[in-house]
């Protein structure tokens, strides 16, 4: 049991910029939450004032209804796995795992049913023996877990502890977390740069930009309603386009530099009319994936035409990237391999317009 | 500041190494090295978080062997006739109940040929004796992380230099010196931290120099500038002195022994580039 509560937490190195500023995030119980941002965005100076190895300038850090800003790191009942395995060399897994333990002069027998259980849970029964030095760069980063594992902490912090493995490994590694997140239903804290990470394993995801929260919510919630356009942008591969333009008296979105115009549908209109957006700057985003090719959408009320010049075109297996610009400019589009077409030439483009969204063009807020 | 110290804790406070050498007492010493022991007892985790910060804990070393080498390393000048490494550790935010608990890890982790020196509770010198079977440089990196995530705290490594006979005490507040140099964090060898420490202080350049510099003749000097000059390819080197490559390879392998510094490395280069250039 974990309720964890982060309340007008700043942090603030001397001389410089509020490196994280004004956090407040409620974690419930058993939440799988992940910290997502840029580097530098302070997701892991978050991460290490609630492990207690950064002081919290100002805020309270309460877990459980106890503040715990002043609580040793060992006394947070909080476990950690880092980036870089952290294993002892000398060591072999067993002894690695009970270390912990062992620190905490837990009883023998305890600690081999708990090295065993996770060892079983992590498939490293048959590595037990070995060093560190003989497993590969998977079974080392899942004997790390371990080492947390037995713990049988409150919070489970994790740092970006996918980054060492390469890339198939790193699939195959979020797949066990999150089937060891459903089987132990700890709390667990997620610091990573990587979206798709943020997305795949999340219960909810926190995104962070410049020491400030942009956003808080589940993938879908973020995914499907950013709030702003470096949430949209942030979220989402390839990531979302960005048309510029503005909102004419016509109804018309016209696009910046272009003789392109987008009939914008009637609930957005309506919206973007009470807000007084009429004659105003905006900014259009549309995912890639709702640029279709399909010639079935030119039948669709709500598709807007455009004739492409593809400049780029990657074909990636189930789907294709076709790059091209409108104006000046550039946007994506992510169609199905069977619509693919060579770079260099042209294809009519439909933008599905019940899915853009539209950005206060100073702002940059999502128009609700 | 001692008299501070006896306002504040009265008959809790014992210069008397007799007394405070017993477990109950914490012992500290201030900067001008006036050593007291405070009962343990008598003071709140806080009280003990604000008296480090005046003073350095001691921990006082109970086996005659950890006393015999804290003995060395304190003197002046102790010259050590067998082949030596020492591994310098300084430890940020280590509670000071686990101080023991590390020492263990080191033990365990280093050869049992080695001795684990506690100088404070945070700060610990590792000599190993064997330097035909150091411990490699990346396998102390990784022990290091592993122990900052156990004992949540930050550390400074210094692995310093191997050498076969030398002035044990001397190497030791260089070493240590340039320990301070490093960031929390950082685990690096010698020359890194040697190289900050010059760049920081004249002085510590200065005992630098003499220490690498002053066994070699203008001959090793002018080739080492040649050397540098030609961006460490040794083929234009030869052919700027109207050396063979052979001779050239020989002067550089001999240069090498001399100082022990590697030269054809970046950070053997930049170091000795450091002094030569002062």
């Amino acid at each position: 049991m974990a309720d964890i509560r982060l309340e007008h937490i700043d942090k603030v190195y001397s001389g410089t910029a509020k490196a994280v500023d004004d956090f407040n995030l409620h974690i419930k119980d058993k939440e799988f939450i992940v910290f997502v941002g840029p580097s530098g965005c302070g997701k892991s100076t978050t991460l290490r004032m609630i492990a207690g190895l950064e002081e919290i300038s100002s805020g309270d850090f309460v877990i459980d209804g106890k503040r715990m800003n002043d609580v040793a790191p060992k006394d947070r009942d909080i476990a950690m796995v880092f980036q870089n395995y952290a294993l002892y060399p000398h060591m072999n897994v067993f002894d690695n795992m009970a270390f912990g333990l062992k620190l905490r002069k837990f009883p023998k027998e305890e600690i081999k049913q708990r090295v065993d259980n996770a060892a079983r849970i992590l498939g490293l029964e048959e590595y037990l023996e070995r060093k560190p030095k003989a497993l590969s760069g998977g079974q080392r980063q899942r004997v790390a877990i371990g080492r947390a594992i037995v713990r049988d902490a409150k919070v489970f912090l994790m740092d970006e502890p996918l980054s060492n493995l390469d890339a198939k490994l790193r699939v195959q590694m979020r797949k066990e977390i999150i089937q060891l997140h459903k089987r132990l239903e700890t709390t667990t804290i997620y610091v990573t740069h990587d979206q798709t990470e943020a997305m795949t394993l999340a219960t909810r995801i926190v995104i962070m930009k410049a020491g400030l929260i942009q956003q808080v919510g589940t993938p879908k919630e973020v995914y499907d309603h950013p709030d702003n356009m470096f949430v949209a942008g942030f979220i989402g591969s390839p990531s979302m386009n960005f048309v510029n333009g503005r909102l004419e008296e016509d109804g018309f979105f016209h696009v910046l530099s272009s003789e392109e115009k987008f009939e914008i549908p009637e609930g957005k209109m309506k919206v973007l009319r009470e807000r007084g957006y009429t004659g105003k700057d905006l900014v259009l985003g549309i995912r890639p994936e709702d640029i279709h090719a399909e010639l079935i959408y030119q039948d669709t009320k709500t598709a807007h035409r455009f004739n492409s010049h593809i400049e780029v075109s990657e074909l990636m297996g189930a789907e294709s990237y076709l790059y091209s610009k409108i104006g000046d400019q550039a946007f994506t589009a992510r169609v199905d391999s069977r619509s693919h077409v060579e770079m260099g030439s042209s294809i009519d483009l439909f933008f599905d317009m019940t899915k853009a969204h539209f950005f206060d063009a100073a702002t940059e807020a999502t128009i609700r | 500041m001692f008299k501070r110290i006896m306002s504040l804790f009265g008959e809790q406070v014992t210069t008397d190494p007799f007394v405070y050498s017993d477990s109950s007492y914490l012992v500290y010493q201030l900067p001008d090295g006036l050593r007291f022991g405070l009962k343990a007892v008598s003071l709140s985790n806080r009280e003990i978080e604000l008296l480090g910060l005046l003073a350095d804990r001691v921990v006082l070393t109970t086996s005659p062997r950890i006393a015999a080498w804290k003995s060395k390393l304190d003197h002046e000048s102790c010259i050590e006739e067998n082949g030596h490494r020492m591994t310098h550790l300084n430890f940020t935010g280590l509670d000071f109940t686990s101080t023991d608990d590390v020492s263990d890890v080191l033990a365990s982790f280093f050869p049992d040929e080695s001795v684990v020196v506690p100088m404070s509770d945070s700060r610990f010198t590792v000599i190993e004796q064997d330097i035909a079977h150091l411990i490699p440089f990346e396998d102390i990196e990784e022990m290091i992380s592993a122990l900052k995530t156990d004992f949540y705290m930050e550390a400074k490594v210094l692995v310093g230099q191997a050498v076969h006979r030398g002035d044990i005490a001397k190497r030791y507040r260089l070493e240590q010196h340039a320990l301070d140099c490093l960031r929390d964090g950082e685990t690096t060898s010698h020359l890194t931290a040697y190289t900050r420490l010059a760049v920081q202080s004249d002085t510590a350049r200065d005992e630098l120099t003499s220490l690498y510099l002053s066994s070699l003749d203008e001959e090793a000097k002018r080739m080492l500038h040649v050397f540098f000059r030609a961006n460490l390819n040794a083929s234009l080197t030869a052919k700027q002195l109207f050396l063979h490559r052979n001779s050239l390879q020989y002067r550089l392998d001999r240069l090498i022994e001399q100082t022990g510094i590697d030269v054809r490395t970046f950070e053997g280069a930049a170091f000795l580039h450091l002094l030569l250039s002062a």
